[in-house]
């Protein structure tokens, strides 16, 4: 397994700019510290988060915190931390599936992996379903055809607005279903507040749903490590975040970006991703209520 | 917090799970080098593929390959007996009507296979090469590899997926089983059920095998191809420039073939081409057309050019009859 720390991560396009302390909302940028980039060099980097029970890195000790506790290694609050490790699995795979087309390599890497089958949620059962059937029938020309099928999902060849399912909140959320409308100035605005720029690489816009689904990735990571450094309050506004990011802007426009998929995918590969996103947010969404309920309740 | 932490275990094998078990797949099915197809493409007809076999060769006597007919046009015109047969759906071949093409009738796949040939005229020797190949049922990843060796110095957009795409739309081809039964689009593969530790998991298996084969259709359109007769009308059309033709036929068969500009300064300064004014690329255009020259790094005369040397630049007139007798024993 790469050390993900070595490895460049190409396929990332969001830049922390300060990933291990929990950024000031009002902070201006000059007073972020130095760009830190993540490195990371293919795309199973964010698979080899999919390993159950991936060790992570122990964190320095941070001097001076007094309020700082030794991690007591409860049980339950490491599996707390799978959970949020196997959600930031969750969230780059989803990530990277909408960024762009899939490689060889990756529709090999997703054949061998296990896809639960006994999801309560009927969404994230199908889109499990829809997944593995689909790589239960890879041919030499299933490549292709993936690439064709996110093409006619997610470019169309039309001029009306009308012609794909355009993977942008500002299409679904303004009024004339243009990109770079307000949604976007809005999450741009949230990523430079947690201290995350998008790379040169990336001529989109933010509002893409593979950056904003990065985004809750990110912040999923930020909590793991907070919970590992036994920062319980920190890791309560990251979820605090996450809660917010979801329900304002994800759960708000990604259902009709997910219908609209389910008119234009012919492949199982995007009519599973489409099933499975809607699924995972919706159960998402309901894992941090109830965390964050509990947690108002104690 | 007490509370997060029963919730967290009420999570810890919840739908977001995606676990990763180290099951190494035995069967790779993009990468795989070999197939079961090199064993049919090499292997004896087996008893499933005698009956195509027996098929083709009973299709050739009614496939409009008459050597002594006036001209023989683009457009294909199929005999009295296959229009009947394609009436009456009275074919003995297994591709029969079972494709998404089933309820398109027989002249209109014809049509559609000579629309894509006329669309995409600048591959056709790709394509006809394609359908040649295709004759038997051979696996997906040999026709690619085919594709790639057809156009090695022909570079070009199209994979060998898009050609095959292309062709069955058409109906010049299908999907068929390795057995060659129709292969059926919607039986699709389930996924396996793994149980770990009391939780059940789909897991994929191994992909479909995917062999194409050339239809009824392809084959009439395939049979129905005489470069040789294009050629011969060529040379009637054009017999101010014959000995030019020759020429070109004759240099291009030695050392190798010859080099764009080796044929530039061979062919561009004949007195015979000065008015009209024609430079050797007209000439070069006109027999790759017809088959009777090929570029692979350099211009080479195919076997169907070196016949044409033998039969169709005599001094004398040959009779027809031995014209034609010479033309059905030989391969393009």
């Amino acid at each position: 397994m790469p050390n993900l720390d070595e490895a460049p991560k190409e396929l990332e396009v969001l830049e922390e700019l300060d990933r291990l302390e929990a950024p000031a909302e009002s902070e201006g940028q000059d007073e972020l510290e130095v760009p830190d980039v993540l490195d990371g060099d293919n795309e199973h980097e964010e698979l080899d988060r999919l390993d159950v029970g991936a060790e992570h890195e122990e964190l320095d000790r941070p001097d001076g915190d007094d309020e700082y506790e030794e991690p007591n290694g409860d049980s339950e609050l490491l599996e707390l931390e799978n959970i949020l490790v196997q959600r930031s699995a969750t969230y780059a795979l989803l990530s990277r599936l909408y960024q762009k087309e899939v490689s060889r390599d990756l529709l090999n890497e997703l054949h061998g992996k296990l896809y639960p089958a006994e999801s309560t949620d009927k969404d994230l059962h199908t889109g499990y379903l829809y997944l593995a059937t689909y790589l239960s029938n890879l041919w030499s020309g299933s490549l292709s055809e993936s690439k064709v099928d996110y093409a006619r999902c997610f470019l169309g060849h039309g001029v009306d607005g009308f012609s794909a399912a355009y993977p942008f909140e500002s299409v679904y959320t303004s009024e004339k279903r243009l990109t770079m409308q307000g949604a976007r100035d809005e999450v741009l605005a949230i990523y430079r507040a947690n201290g995350i720029e998008k790379l040169a690489k990336w001529k989109d816009g933010e509002d893409h749903i593979s950056l904003e689904l990065e985004f809750m990735r990110i912040l999923c990571d930020r909590a793991k490590d907070a919970l590992s450094c036994g920062d319980i309050n920190a890791a309560h506004e990251l979820h605090l975040r996450q809660h917010d990011f979801l329900n304002n802007h994800l759960i708000a426009w990604v259902p009709m970006l997910l219908a609209d998929m389910k008119k234009f995918a012919q492949t199982k590969l995007y009519l599973g991703l489409a099933y499975l996103t809607e699924g995972f947010l919706r159960t998402d969404a309901e894992f941090l209520n109830d965390l964050l309920f509990a947690v108002n309740e104690s | 917090m007490e509370q997060g932490k029963d919730i967290a275990k009420a999570y810890l094998r919840s739908e977001f799970c995606l676990e990763h078990v180290p099951v190494k797949s035995t069967y790779d099915p993009l990468n795989e080098e070999e197939s079961a197809a090199d064993e049919i493409a090499s292997a004896s007809p087996s008893e499933s593929l005698e009956s195509n076999t027996n098929n083709t060769e009973a299709y050739s006597k009614v496939a409009p390959n008459d050597c002594g007919s006036e001209s023989i046009h683009r457009d294909v015109q199929l005999s009295e007996e296959i229009q009947s047969k394609a009436a009456t759906n009275d074919f003995d071949s297994p591709n029969d009507f079972d494709s998404p093409n089933d309820f398109v009738s027989c002249e209109q796949r014809m049509q559609r296979i000579n629309k894509l040939f006329n669309t995409l005229a600048a591959r056709r020797r790709v394509l006809m090469n394609i359908l040649g190949f295709l004759e038997v049922p051979r696996h997906a990843d040999l026709l690619e590899e085919k594709v790639k060796e057809l156009q090695e110095h022909d570079i070009s957009v199209y994979s060998g997926y898009n050609y095959s795409v292309l062709l069955a739309e058409a109906g010049a081809i299908q999907k068929v089983n390795e057995d060659g039964t129709n292969f059926n689009e919607h039986a699709e593969q389930q996924p396996e059920i793994a149980v770990i530790d009391g939780v059940s998991f789909f897991k994929p298996v191994s992909g479909r095998q995917v062999f194409w084969f050339i239809t009824n259709e392809g084959r009439g359109y395939l049979q129905s191809d005489d470069p040789f007769s294009d050629l011969r009308d060529l040379l009637a059309q054009e017999s101010q420039y014959l000995s030019v033709y020759k020429h070109l036929l004759e240099i291009c068969n030695s050392d190798g073939g010859k080099s764009a500009a080796e044929l530039s300064v061979l062919i561009d300064n004949d007195p015979i081409v000065q008015n009209p004014r024609r430079y050797f690329s007209y000439f070069v255009k006109k027999l790759e057309t017809c088959m009777a020259l090929r570029w692979a790094d350099r211009w080479q005369t195919t076997e169907l050019g070196c016949r044409a040397l033998d039969l169709l630049f005599d001094c004398e007139p040959m009779p027809e009859c031995e014209l034609d007798l010479k033309c059905a024993g030989g391969e393009l």
